[in-house]
């Protein structure tokens, strides 16, 4: 066996350039199956991760570039009477200094509390905007609405970011004047979710002087009196980017309760953005496997025109005893030990590609990118290199065997 | 190894090349075959080497008639009773003589390799220093020696020659043929050799001559 592979190694000296094409092709198909697959899954990961942190019925509208557009939806949001958003809001503080003075500076996300404002006692445990856990404290009930004084549930990571290690529960939280409540009261702690830990991150490096980090913002839960309910299914909700214009599209068109054709959910947009990066990850696999298979394709002809060169070879061996599986293994072996050989390569490659490129690449960096190189993305090319060359192989290998020795020992 | 010829014909298109060829060659002895260029030596050894199917008669190997239709057969005698050294040599040409030796053991599944007569061949034929020199860039005569070699490094009971002294020198070609009388005495193995000159008549216990009968 070993003999065997010695040779079949032997062998590949007597034939460059069949291998070397072979190889090349192998290499080809199995650098572009590697990096296009880890990008794939590495983009859909992050993707995903950034949409954890909110929920499908959140709005939310945030990063506005436009300071006017802004006003005009404070002014709107003061003026109107909200119950097309019926749910409820949430304030975004800024947090100005260490001093934790908040100033509101915008409404920039608005949660849609739904049902859970009243069912919220009930299933007490959970908050039912967020699908996080209440800690401790309480959830909100009928009574908030009434209440001079509003009251919030706020994430454990910014209560003790505020409140250290006093309890928050009963603590006070400020908020501009031009909102419709004031103080706002302590009344539950929510779990954090990555999104909440991120923004702690973001905090402490703007305390510790970073201030070209992007200003940090506290997301503050608060209930709000349930109206007329027009937005049954998450599939209404909105989420825009950066866009002040969207913003303003998106709002009017919620006040006619319209649904807006820009808008989506946070699940149909990481559906649509998964799907199509899937999409492009089979389309980019068809392309490879259709490499891999004019590889064989090539392969298996080289081999036709090579074996008439291969005669001699197989008719010394027959006339040395060799049977027909003897030297029909020996193909074989060589074949496979082609076909691993540049799907190593390939490999090799691939993974040079992906470590160099990685930190150019959004939201990806070495060890990221190493999560998403599995067993299978490295088997995969692997066994289908190796499959391909044994099979293409086999074909012109049985047509050189079945030759009789004397006329294939004459081709000398 | 007794070999028995019977009737045995072979044609190549409409030319007839062998016609009714009788022979009975005992175990242990040294056997030529000789006539004009073109008379059909060769072909009569590669049917008795089991390389070529004849068209009528039947062979026998210690009275066991060989069944040509038997291809896994036909393989085990080639590679476990014959020895076969081809008029052109048949080396592969890319590969060390070193590996052209030990080629036979690469096409039978078992190892039989016997590293004493490995060495000991190597010496008789004087191809040590030639070992790891590719094969295709040997003399006539040097490639002569290593296919010779290869041909008895699996102890055949049964060695085939096809004029394996046509490109050795006089002197290299008498110690060639004192070399496989000495096998053919001291090992008891059945040599069938063929020649086109008369030189060698001495060495033969018997012989054929195409063209005369027996
Ligand atoms: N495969 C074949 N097809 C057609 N003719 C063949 C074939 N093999 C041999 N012959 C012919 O058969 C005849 C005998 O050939 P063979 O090789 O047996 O001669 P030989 O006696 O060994 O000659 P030499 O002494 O030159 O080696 C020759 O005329 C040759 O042309
Ligand atoms: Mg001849």
């Amino acid at each position: 066996m070993l003999n065997i592979m010695r040779n079949s190694i032997s062998i590949f000296k007597t034939h460059k350039v069949r291998t070397f094409l072979t190889i090349v092709g192998i290499i080809i198909a199995t650098t572009v199956y590697l990096v296009v697959n880890v990008y794939a899954d590495a983009l859909i990961s992050t993707l995903s991760d950034i949409y954890e942190g909110f929920d499908s019925h959140t709005i939310l509208i945030r990063d506005y570039l436009d300071k006017n557009a802004l006003k005009e939806i404070k002014a709107r949001y003061e003026k109107e009477n909200y119950s097309c958003f019926n749910k409820g809001y949430t304030v975004n503080i800024h947090i100005a200094d260490d001093n934790v003075n908040f100033d509101v500076e915008a409404e920039l996300t608005f949660v849609k509390l739904d049902f859970h404002n009243y069912s919220l006692p009930s299933i007490d445990r959970y908050d039912g905007t967020e699908r996080t856990k209440i800690l401790y404290g309480r959830a909100f009930n009928q009574d908030d609405l009434k209440d001079e004084i509003g009251v919030t549930i706020i994430h454990s990571g910014f209560a003790k970011l505020l409140f250290g290690d006093n309890n928050p529960l009963g603590q006070y939280i400020k908020t501009d004047t031009s909102l419709p409540v004031k103080r706002y009261m302590v009344v539950g702690i929510l779990s954090d979710t990555p999104d909440v830990l991120r923004t702690i991150d973001t905090y402490n490096k703007w305390q510790a002087g970073l201030k070209d980090e992007k200003t940090p913002f506290v997301p503050l839960y608060t209930p709000v009196e349930y109206g007329e309910n027009k937005w049954e299914s998450a599939d209404d909700t909105i989420i825009t980017f950066r866009d002040s214009d969207n913003v303003l599209g998106a709002w009017y068109n919620i006040r006619r309760g319209m649904k807006w054709e820009n808008a989506y959910t946070r699940e149909s947009v990481f559906n649509e953005i998964s799907e199509s990066t899937k999409e492009f990850a089979e389309i980019v696999n068809l392309i490879v496997l259709v490499i891999m298979l004019t590889t064989g394709l090539s392969l298996s002809i080289i081999l036709i025109f090579s074996f008439k060169e291969r005669l001699p070879e197989i008719g010394i061996k027959k006339a040395l005893g060799a049977n027909d599986g003897v030297i029909l293994f020996q193909f074989f072996i060589e074949n496979i030990v082609m076909g691993l050989l540049g799907a190593l390569c390939g490999l090799a490659v691939g993974l040079f590609v992906l470590i160099t490129t990685a930190p150019f690449a959004l939201q990806t960096t070495v060890v990221t990118m190493f999560r998403h190189i599995t067993w299978d993305r490295l088997l995969v090319p692997i066994l289908m290199s190796a499959s391909v060359t044994s099979a293409f192989g086999f074909i012109p290998s049985l047509w050189g065997v079945k030759q009789n020795i004397m006329s294939v020992l004459r081709y000398e | 190894m007794n070999v028995k010829v019977e009737n045995i014909c072979k044609s190549f298109k409409d030319k007839k090349v062998l016609n009714n060829i009788n022979l009975q060659i005992c175990n242990a002895s040294f056997f030529g075959i000789k006539g004009n260029s073109g008379c059909g030596k060769s072909t009569l050894l590669n049917i008795i080497g089991l390389l070529d199917k004849p068209d009528f008669g039947n062979l026998y190997f210690d009275d066991i008639s060989i069944n040509f239709k038997k291809q896994s057969k036909l393989a085990f005698y080639r590679g476990n009773k014959i020895g076969f050294i081809f008029q052109s040599y048949n080396l592969m040409p890319k590969l060390s003589v070193h590996e052209n030796i030990m080629l036979p053991f690469l096409c039978l599944n078992k190892d039989r390799f016997d590293s004493s007569l490995f060495d000991k061949l190597i010496e008789t034929f004087k191809i040590k220093e030639l070992l790891y020199k590719q094969s295709d860039v040997l003399s006539g005569g040097e490639k002569q020696r290593v296919a010779a070699a290869r041909a008895l490094v699996t102890s055949p009971d049964l060695i085939i020659c096809d004029e394996p002294t046509g490109n050795l020198d006089s002197n290299n070609a008498r110690y060639m043929m004192e070399l496989l009388r000495d096998i053919c005495i001291s090992e008891k193995k059945t040599i069938i050799m063929v020649t086109h000159s008369n030189e060698y008549d001495s060495f033969f216990d018997n012989f054929y001559s195409f063209g005369e009968t027996i």
